[in-house]
């Protein structure tokens, strides 16, 4: 008996052990980068020479301390790290959805480049012109080559526009036709005469243009066999694994200065899948990745100052353009219809404190639903001067007061229904927990990411709702279709009945219409009604070898890794 | 035998038929929307719809029924994923050996390690020797699989740098992984095995075979351990075929573009192709191991072998005597 006793507590202290020698610790608590002021959009710590010893060196391979990774024959390569597992190259399917590979842009181009802070430039495109406010004229370079040899026309973009058009996809919803007046020039019709701000040209930086002779001759739609006019060319594909491009030596466009990623700056740029985000920063500090922008906030104190991999590394934060909005049920439905419980809702929360309870601090509070890469972002709005919802108990409680005062629902009566899935769990907690303290009960909605649009149309399942959405690209339609009766079969997403809603926003979306007055007014309009309010724009860690440097970013801000500075 | 065989085949389809029938249904009554998975959540329900009608999820559920099982079992076409637009066949044909290249490395270790330490255990039974090896074995056991991982990333990977952290290009890619996914099988068949061996060890035959003067390890290898293997084999062909399904953690951490990733994103993207392909090429699988288990069966065990000829075989007639009596 005795001896069994011994073997258990003996059992217990080998577990106990095990456990504490598998846990690392970082050898030095370090600032958090996630402080940058509001607008800011990002802050880096300056590191030393990087160490050179690499996991994954391999016999055709070399690292040089504060130089360029190469291969055997000498070209320059960088491996980058990420944990996005879309696999297809397809250039027909939606660009705006979850199965795009981020690295299309590799291998493809389209008529114009939109970047990050929505500037337009020509890519295959040399001119384009809006000849009516429905109409565009777009003229091509005329010496476009594919990496197979052949030649973009006019006919090409007809295909392409004429495939995504037939295939139902909301990439080119707000163009009806794509006409061809010449081997180099197509005009581009709108749906409707007086389409949503900024729609058109939109449309025209989705779409990946190819060889109808190329897409058609492929087999699987060039899933896995891109041929682009790109300046890299697709030569290793393992589904889930990795992916390997080259630089495409006949690349039409070499000189590249009329696109910011038209450029080749390495050789060979070898993408690594890595299905575990706490794997990216074990990737990076044994050497088998070079940069990732898929660091999990929690690792990233070991490359920020006094971290253990700091000398190694440069972190940079970088704000999303995606804003966390904050939405309340406005139906019959729902308790939330009333004006003054929404905005004791809005006063009852710390913004900050949630970014620092949900996203350990990386994040960047925003004073509007708008993204401050948006160009309707008001600098004025990150004012200390000017009153977006401040976390203010005390006027929490004068609302949630004069709420009771108005419909005699006693504050213990009401139950918030928050709706909450993977991407907001935590951030919705917090809220929560911040309704209790000012006495409000609640229940946590937990779904399924696949189930949030379906249950959001139910006006009884939820009467808050937190929603990361995108406003850059095509931002007025999409404003339109969120908050208008027109917007969805269901009427406004948020149920939202009211005339001059209707009225400011339909003014500030169509192009007839719209002027920065007027989507100010819409702005303002909607923060006095506390119909939404936008919290803040996630960051997400870039963290690179020293031998990187000048990182640039695509329209969706990914790491355009084709167009950074590497050290000879 | 070869009947035997022929028939259980045969029996295969019916049981693929109903699988396919039933992935099918479920993924009809699940939530979400597949065109809204691909259009992003800014498109209207115009487009969600214009899409929903060229995919076909508008028809009634009898009509994608009839579709989904002429496309499988008469085009043998799985068709292509709503998300990646690949076709499922043939990453199914790039998965699959991934995922049977672990199953089989983890039964491979599971066996070599978990049945010596089970015999070890069994014949000293009550003695050091078995507290040890059953406390090995709980040690297995209680290791959760998202644990040990990264845990072993950790150590193998960060720490000592002797073994890549994630990745299968090279051949030391694979060693944590099945590290890793074969612990709590080992765990599993030692306890197993020695369960079974201390039924076989009292049996009156060994007694015999030890009073004949065979050595012990004579008694264990050719006497004991072949009658009590039946079980081991039973529990063998389910833990390749668990391993098949739910490598998930162990895929998900060390990289390895497998089934069980595959089939989990299907879930997540509502990707029907991509479900109903790989839980149909699972179930084929696990057919096909459980009959290969149950031919180990009769080859291990002769009276398996006769039962199988036998059920193989139509029952004959007796004959009937002149007299009108049967004989």
């Amino acid at each position: 008996m005795k001896a069994k006793k011994y073997l258990s507590l003996l059992l217990a202290m080998a577990m106990c052990l095990s456990l504490l020698a598998g846990c690392g610790s970082s050898s030095s608590s370090s600032s958090s980068t996630g402080d940058s002021s509001e607008g800011s959009a990002s802050s880096s710590s300056d590191a030393a020479t990087s160490d050179a010893s690499s996991e994954s060196s391999s016999e055709s391979e070399s690292t040089s301390t504060g130089t360029v990774r190469t291969t055997e024959d000498g070209r320059t390569k960088v491996i980058v790290g990420t944990t996005n597992n879309a696999g297809s190259f397809d250039p027909m399917l939606a660009d705006n959805a979850n199965n795009r590979l981020d690295e299309i842009f590799l291998v493809y181009e389209k008529l114009i480049y939109e970047d990050g802070d929505c500037n337009f430039y020509p890519q295959l495109a040399q001119s384009w012109e809006m000849t009516s406010d429905s109409t565009c004229e777009v003229v091509l370079y005329e010496n476009i080559y594919d990496s197979e040899g052949n030649h973009i026309t006019s006919s090409d973009v007809k295909f392409c526009f004429d495939t995504i058009k037939a295939a139902s996809l909301n990439t080119v919803s707000d163009l009806a036709s794509c006409e061809i007046v010449d081997d180099y020039t197509v005009i581009f019709t709108a749906e409707e005469e007086d389409p949503p701000v900024g729609a058109i040209e939109s449309c025209l930086a989705a779409i990946w243009i190819v060889s109808q002779e190329a897409y058609e001759a492929s087999e699987d739609q060039m899933a896995t066999t891109p041929v682009g006019t790109g300046a890299y060319i697709m030569t290793d594909f393992q589904s889930g694994s990795s992916l390997t491009f080259e630089v495409n030596e006949n690349y039409w466009n070499k000189d590249g200065d009329r696109c910011p990623i038209s450029v080749a700056n390495v050789d060979v740029i070898e993408l690594q899948i890595i299905g575990d985000k706490s794997q990216v920063a074990i990737a990076l500090q044994t050497g088998t990745i070079d940069i990732s922008d898929c660091v999990a906030s929690g690792d990233a104190v070991y490359f920020e100052d006094g971290g253990e991999y700091a000398d190694d590394f440069t972190i940079e934060a970088v704000e999303k353009n995606l804003v966390l909005w904050l939405c309340f049920n406005c139906s019959d439905s729902s308790p939330m219809n009333n004006i003054n419980l929404r905005k004791a809702v809005a006063y009852c929360f710390s913004t900050s404190d949630i970014i620092d309870g949900a996203e350990n601090g990386y994040a960047t509070e925003v004073n509007s639903f708008f993204s401050t890469y948006s160009d309707y972002y008001n600098a004025d709005w990150d004012s200390e001067d000017y009153d977006y919802y401040d976390y203010d108990p005390d006027v929490a409680q004068e609302y949630l007061d004069a709420f009771t005062e108005e419909t005699g629902i006693a504050v213990s009566d009401l139950n918030i229904n928050i709706l909450a899935n993977s991407n907001n769990s935590d951030a919705c907690e917090l809220l929560g927990a911040y309704l209790s303290v000012l006495g409000i009960p609640y229940t946590l909605d937990m779904v399924d990411q696949s189930v949030v649009s379906v249950t959001q149309t139910d006006e009884t399942a939820w009467d808050i709702f937190m929603n990361e959405r995108s406003t850059v690209a095509k931002e007025m339609k999409k404003t339109y279709q969120w908050f208008s009766v027109t917007g969805n079969s269901y009427g406004s997403t948020q149920f939202i009945e009211d005339d001059t809603l209707e009225e400011l926003v339909r003014t500030a979306s169509f192009t007839s219409t719209s002027t920065a007055e007027a989507i100010e007014e819409l702005n303002d309009y909607i923060m006095e009604q506390c119909y939404t309010i936008g919290l803040y724009q996630r960051q997400k860690n870039e963290v690179y070898v020293n031998w990187i440097s000048d990182i640039q970013h695509t329209s969706q801000l990914n790491i355009a890794i084709n167009a950074c500075t590497f050290a000879s | 035998m070869i009947r035997y065989v022929i028939k259980r085949i045969l029996l295969m389809i019916p049981v693929l038929v109903g699988v396919a029938i039933l992935i099918f249904t479920i993924m009809y009554f699940v939530p979400g929307d597949p065109a809204e998975i691909i259009l992003g959540s800014t498109a209207s329900e115009a487009e969600l719809d214009a899409l929903r009608d060229t995919m076909g999820l508008n028809d009634p559920y009898i009509v994608r029924l009839g579709r989904f099982l002429y496309q499988t079992f008469i085009q043998f076409d799985l068709g292509n994923s709503y998300i990646f637009n690949t076709s499922v066949a043939s990453e199914l044909a790039v998965r699959f050996p991934r995922t049977l290249f672990f199953a089989v490395c983890c039964m491979v270790i599971r066996v070599a390690i978990g049945t010596p330490l089970g015999i070890t255990a069994a014949v000293h039974h009550n003695g050091l020797a078995d507290r040890i090896c059953m406390m090995i074995s709980l040690i297995g056991i209680s290791l959760p699989e998202f644990w040990v991982a990264p845990m072993l990333v950790i150590i193998f990977a960060l720490n000592l740098g002797i073994l890549p952290a994630y990745g299968i290009e090279h051949w030391y890619g694979w060693i944590l992984p099945v590290i890793a996914g074969s612990l709590g099988g080992i765990a599993g068949q030692a306890r197993q095995t020695r369960s079974q061996m201390l039924e076989v060890i009292r049996a009156d035959y060994v007694t015999t075979a030890r009073a004949k003067g065979l050595s012990e390890n004579a008694i264990l290898y050719k006497t004991a351990l072949p009658n009590g293997v039946i079980p081991l084999i039973n529990g063998l062909g389910s833990g390749l075929a668990q391993s098949m399904g739910g490598a998930l953690i162990i895929e998900n951490v060390f990289t390895i573009p497998g089934m069980g990733v595959y089939l989990t994103t299907g879930v997540n993207n509502r990707d029907y192709p991509v479900v109903q392909g790989t839980v149909l090429f699972l179930a084929l699988t696990f057919s096909i191991i459980m009959l290969l288990v149950d031919l180990a069966f009769a080859f291990v065990d002769p009276r398996i072998k006769a039962q199988y000829e036998r059920s193989g075989k139509r029952m004959k007639k007796p004959k009937k005597a002149k007299t009108g009596q049967e004989v």
